[in-house]
């Protein structure tokens, strides 16, 4: 049965409507104001990501470069050729996405709609893998990699990084299932699907908003894995961006000219991406669930 | 209502994939830590079998106690900046319309950026003698304190600089869980007279819960392991006020090789870390009845 | 329907394993023919731009064109090549040549990292040869076998900004008390007359603060490794700071939480009179501020006759143990040390020559670079070497953490700081 109440709901919201002025002055006002406080360092990044050396410790200091000048993008991307660490950086972002969300949807479906000996264990155990660290991780992995002779490849990254955020994954999966109703299930057995077309067909397209969140976090942690790329990898040909930010920290001092412009050059991709992921956390992808058992 | 399906031993191939990755880079490591624990070793050398005697060691360093206090303040304060900012934001912010889109990106930002660049940035704005902000703030009469020079707010300080960062996590996490939520049980809700806080009261908090629980597993881990952060700005200063476990396991393992006692920490933070994930799991499944 | 949706699943699995046999596969794979090739671990970027890099792959490219040898680059953060030496010495995955730390020179002897090149020096090198070393017993261990050879050697002295001296009308300091009285004459509000990092964010202070100790007759560690600068002139040393902070004010208490970097920058900027700074800097230093607003003088000391000793580190070169082409590796090294070699790397570099021909070679001598002139000098006269235990790393910051305690505690008796400090750190590393 479906719950018809769009005429009333209606006739509501034009009694509320000077409320919901308030409420979005009072919105507005909350959100710049969190913005400014944290945004603050990101904007002085950028303004100093525009200047030229001479410029960037200046007193007073200038919030608008006046010697503004593409420099420090033209010395990163061209000299230094930053677009071939972001391509290394995106492979490998994009795969151990793939993966990871894959194998975690099948953990959270399995963990939420069965029951199975040794299911708390196991959750406990991926969790482990995520609690023990990254920096306990590093160490072991570099011997463990040298030995089966993955030091240094693509494979290793993309496996070690995907490893750790498999487990946040999957838990993350485990509860967005828990939140879809189990009458949808049951009522596509009933009807004789099968636990495969039941994941494929009824659960995944209820999953969308989960499964964007966890494209998101996904996404972030890979592209800014930092240790497990730095230690397990040597060639420059295997590089990205956070080692390659790295490097401007140098034994001579931070090259903030080009740091700044780094740091913004690889954010902007994943902005990018996440721009139009954002359609799908409109609500109502699953609505009519309640109704049609 | 709550029948499960029966065929139990499909589960175990649903599971299997992610079980084999995670294990892949998870069984040595974890062998490796708890091996290393019981031995008394010179860097990477094993020198003799010490059983229980390096935990029994830390266990009665004061200095260790401090640094659990402190991260247990760090990841507690962390927590609830990036939960509740997380939780209000995404209540703001859940309609899709294009002011809210920017918002929401622009929100992502801190959470996305490079962490050293992300530290680095911090320290130069929190760093009195460079920062504009301070410039800025001197010129109107307002002399802000130096944050990072003082034990009393360091680690403070850097608990809000760290929740806020993540608070893009939360937010992209309870968009998704804002948007499973059935649109009839918010209509329903508010044909039944519930509006604005009763309505997240009543509906918007149980329905999001499983979620929010795992939001909150999920970040006190990661913020008991947070390194970076504290390394760059403050390198565990002032006088040691901001030494979270996480830095002196960092400083023990991997510039000092001191790697029993690495291991040690690592064993005891990560039995923390279950622990404390154990205890939310419960709670959260005594009020679910799935 | 449901066969694309399977059909979907399979090719994507199949795209990303194709996607990584290709690497897989090139890992693997030992370049076919014999060419000589050794693997260098290093810090320096072959495309770099700075004159420490473009010196360094000058040298490379030659030796590459004399003697068919390939140098392959390894390129880690500077921070990082210890521990890649040291892992990969452990994993059988040793570069053929590698950089190494000076200060972290008696860890990798503790580590037994490094090749004795003795037999090679035998083999290969000239008394002359060896004689013409600045300072040959940089980098022989106690066993009587040399183990590095230098890329160039870094000391420290204090950094004056001319202009303001000048403006003023006052001399270049030599004591601690004319220190504190030039520093409290240029000292403004935006621009404090002397800086230095007391964060331990970056435990760099050892190199500035090992001289002041010395110079008030204090030791940071004893014969036995034990430290031992809470003698009555570790405490001087300690106090000197403290008062420069909460006496004198000539440096702001922010001091507390700033980090090597940032004072350099500072300074750099044009926003610090005096700072404590390593050779290594001066030409990033000079290249922002101008050479002509730089002064170098010797560290002060407690009367005129005496300034303090600089300590002398430095990168250098080493042969690891799982080496595969020590061989090569030896020539290199040898190559890097011939005199016009060496004092090519020396002039693009503007680091400090570890040849005494080279710092004799009346390029140094000229204008243009009067800053190694000075070094020079400043380290034949008063150079000492820089406390490094093979615990080097927790000595840095357990002297980083007195500083800062001693700078920010005010009330705090300094003996007691320091008494608790020597302690921790020689429990640690095992000592008491």
């Amino acid at each position: 049965m479906k719950l018809k109440m769009n005429d009333k709901y209606n006739v509501l919201n034009f009694y509320s409507v000077p409320r919901k002025l308030i409420r979005n002055t009072n919105k507005h006002m909350f959100i710049l104001l969190y913005l400014a406080l944290t945004l603050f360092p990101f904007i002085w990044a950028l303004s100093t990501s525009f200047k030229p050396q001479s410029e960037i410790f200046a007193l007073p200091p200038t919030y608008v470069p006046k010697g503004f000048t593409f420099e420090n993008y033209y010395r990163i991307l061209i000299v230094g050729e930053f677009w071939r660490y972001a391509l290394n950086s995106i492979f490998i972002a994009s795969t151990s996405v793939l993966i990871s969300l894959l194998v975690s949807l099948f953990v959270g479906y399995a963990t939420s709609r069965y029951k199975f000996i040794g299911k708390e264990f196991i959750m406990f155990f991926m969790l482990g893998g995520m609690a023990i660290g990254r920096f306990a991780n590093v160490i072991p992995l570099y011997f463990f990699s040298t030995r089966v002779g993955l030091f240094d490849t693509y494979f290793i990254i993309i496996l070690s990084s995907s490893a750790l955020v498999v487990p946040l994954l999957s838990w993350l999966m485990q509860g967005y299932f828990r939140s879809i109703p189990y009458e949808l299930d049951e009522a596509a057995k009933i009807d004789g699907c099968k636990s495969w077309d039941i994941f494929w067909k009824i659960l995944l397209p209820s999953m969308k908003p989960a499964i964007v969140a966890g494209a998101v976090i996904a996404t972030v942690n890979a592209w800014n894995e930092f240790i497990l790329a730095m230690t397990l990898t040597r060639s420059p040909h295997l590089r990205v961006l956070p080692v390659a930010i790295n490097f401007f920290k140098t034994e001579l001092g931070v090259q903030w000219g080009e740091l700044t412009a780094a740091s913004i050059f690889a954010t902007l991709p994943i902005v990018i991406f996440v721009i139009p992921l954002q359609r799908y956390f409109i609500q109502g992808l699953t609505s009519g669930t309640l109704g049609s058992s | 209502m709550l029948k499960r399906h029966k065929r139990n031993s499909q589960a175990y191939l649903w599971m299997l994939p992610a079980f084999v990755i995670v294990s892949f880079s998870t069984v040595y490591p974890l062998i490796f830590s708890i091996d290393y624990s019981l031995w008394q070793s010179k860097r990477f050398t094993k020198i003799s079998f010490n059983w229980f005697n390096n935990y029994i060691t830390l266990f009665q360093d004061s200095r260790f106690w401090d640094s659990l206090a402190r991260t247990l303040y760090f990841a507690a304060l962390g927590v609830i900046i990036t939960t509740v900012l997380g939780f209000i934001l995404a209540l703001l912010l859940r309609e899709g319309t294009r002011t809210n889109t920017i918002y929401r990106t622009i929100i992502l930002i801190p959470w996305v950026t490079n962490e050293i660049a992300f530290s680095l940035m911090w320290a130069w704005v929190l760093n009195p003698q460079t920062s504009p902000l301070y410039y800025l703030s001197t010129q109107y009469g307002l002399i802000l304190p130096n944050f990072l020079n003082d034990p009393k707010y360091a680690l403070t300080t850097l608990a809000i600089i760290n929740g806020l960062r993540a608070v893009g996590f939360s937010l992209v996490m309870m968009l998704a869980a804002f948007a499973m939520i059935p649109k009839e049980i918010e209509q329903a809700a508010e044909v039944d007279g519930c509006y604005g806080l009763k309505n997240i009261w009543h509906i918007y908090i149980p329905m999001i819960k499983p979620v929010g629980m795992i939001v909150i597993i999920v970040l006190t881990i990661s913020y008991f392991n947070i390194i970076g952060l504290v390394l760059f700005i403050t390198g565990g200063g002032p006088i040691r006020s901001t030494e979270l476990l996480s830095v002196r396991l960092y400083r023990e393992g991997f510039t000092y090789f001191n790697i029993s006692l690495a291991s040690t920490m690592t064993t005891i933070v990560l039995s923390i870390n279950l622990v404390l994930a154990w205890i939310y799991k419960r709670m959260m499944n005594a009020e679910t009845p799935y | 329907m449901k066969e694309r949706r399977y059909a979907l699943i399979i090719v994507l699995i199949v795209l990303v394993l194709s996607s990584m046999v290709p690497v897989f596969s090139g890992g693997q794979q030992e370049p076919v023919q014999e060419e000589k090739e050794i693997e260098l671990l290093t810090f320096f970027t072959p495309d770099g731009t700075g004159t420490r890099q473009v010196g360094f792959k000058k040298i490379v490219d030659k030796f590459t064109e004399e003697t068919g040898i390939k140098v392959r680059y390894t390129v880690v953060p500077w921070n990082q090549v210890n521990t890649q030496l040291i892992l990969s010495e452990l994993s059988g995955n040793s570069p053929d040549i590698s950089f190494v730390e000076g200060e972290k020179f008696a860890l990798h002897m503790a580590e037994d990292t490094l090749r004795p090149l003795t037999s090679y020096i035998k083999r290969d090198m000239s008394s002359s040869d060896i004689e013409d070393h600045l300072n040959w017993n940089f980098g022989v261990h106690s066993d009587g076998e040399k183990y590095v050879f230098p890329i160039s050697y870094l000391a420290m002295a204090l950094f004056i900004r001319t202009d303001l001296l000048e403006a003023k009308g006052l001399s270049v300091p030599a004591t601690w008390d004319e220190l504190i009285a030039v520093a409290k004459a240029i000292n403004t509000p935006t621009t404090p007359g002397l800086m230095f990092p007391a964060s331990p964010a970056q435990a760099t202070q050892l190199n500035w603060f090992q001289p002041i100790v010395e110079n008030f007759g204090g030791k940071i560690i004893g014969e036995d490794g034990r430290a031992i600068f809470n003698s009555p002139g570790g405490v001087k040393a300690f106090q000197l700071l403290r008062s420069a902070i909460h006496d004198h004010k000539i440096t702001p208490v922010d001091a507390g939480s700033i980090t090597y970097d940032e004072v350099t920058d500072m300074f750099a900027a044009g926003r610090i009179g005096m700072i404590f700074e390593g050779s290594h800097r001066y030409l990033t230093i000079a290249s922002r501020l101008g050479k002509d607003k730089i002064t170098l003088a010797p560290i002060p000391g407690k009367d005129k006759s005496s300034p303090s000793p600089t300590t002398v580190v430095g990168w250098t070169l080493g042969i690891p143990r799982g080496s595969k082409h020590p061989e090569e590796a030896w020539e290199f090294i040898k190559y890097f040390n011939r005199t016009e070699n060496a004092l090519e790397y020396a002039k693009i570099s503007g680091e400090i020559p570890f040849l005494k021909s080279v710092s004799e070679d009346k390029f140094f001598v000229e204008d243009a670079s009067e800053h190694i002139e000075f070094f020079v000098d400043y380290i034949n006269k008063h150079g000492i070497s820089i406390a490094s235990p093979a615990t080097a790393e927790e000595l840095v910051v357990t002297l980083a953490e007195a500083i800062q305690r001693v700078v920010l505690e005010p009330s705090t008796d300094i003996q007691v700081i320091l008494d608790a400090a020597v302690k921790e750190y020689n429990q640690m590393v095992g000592l008491d």
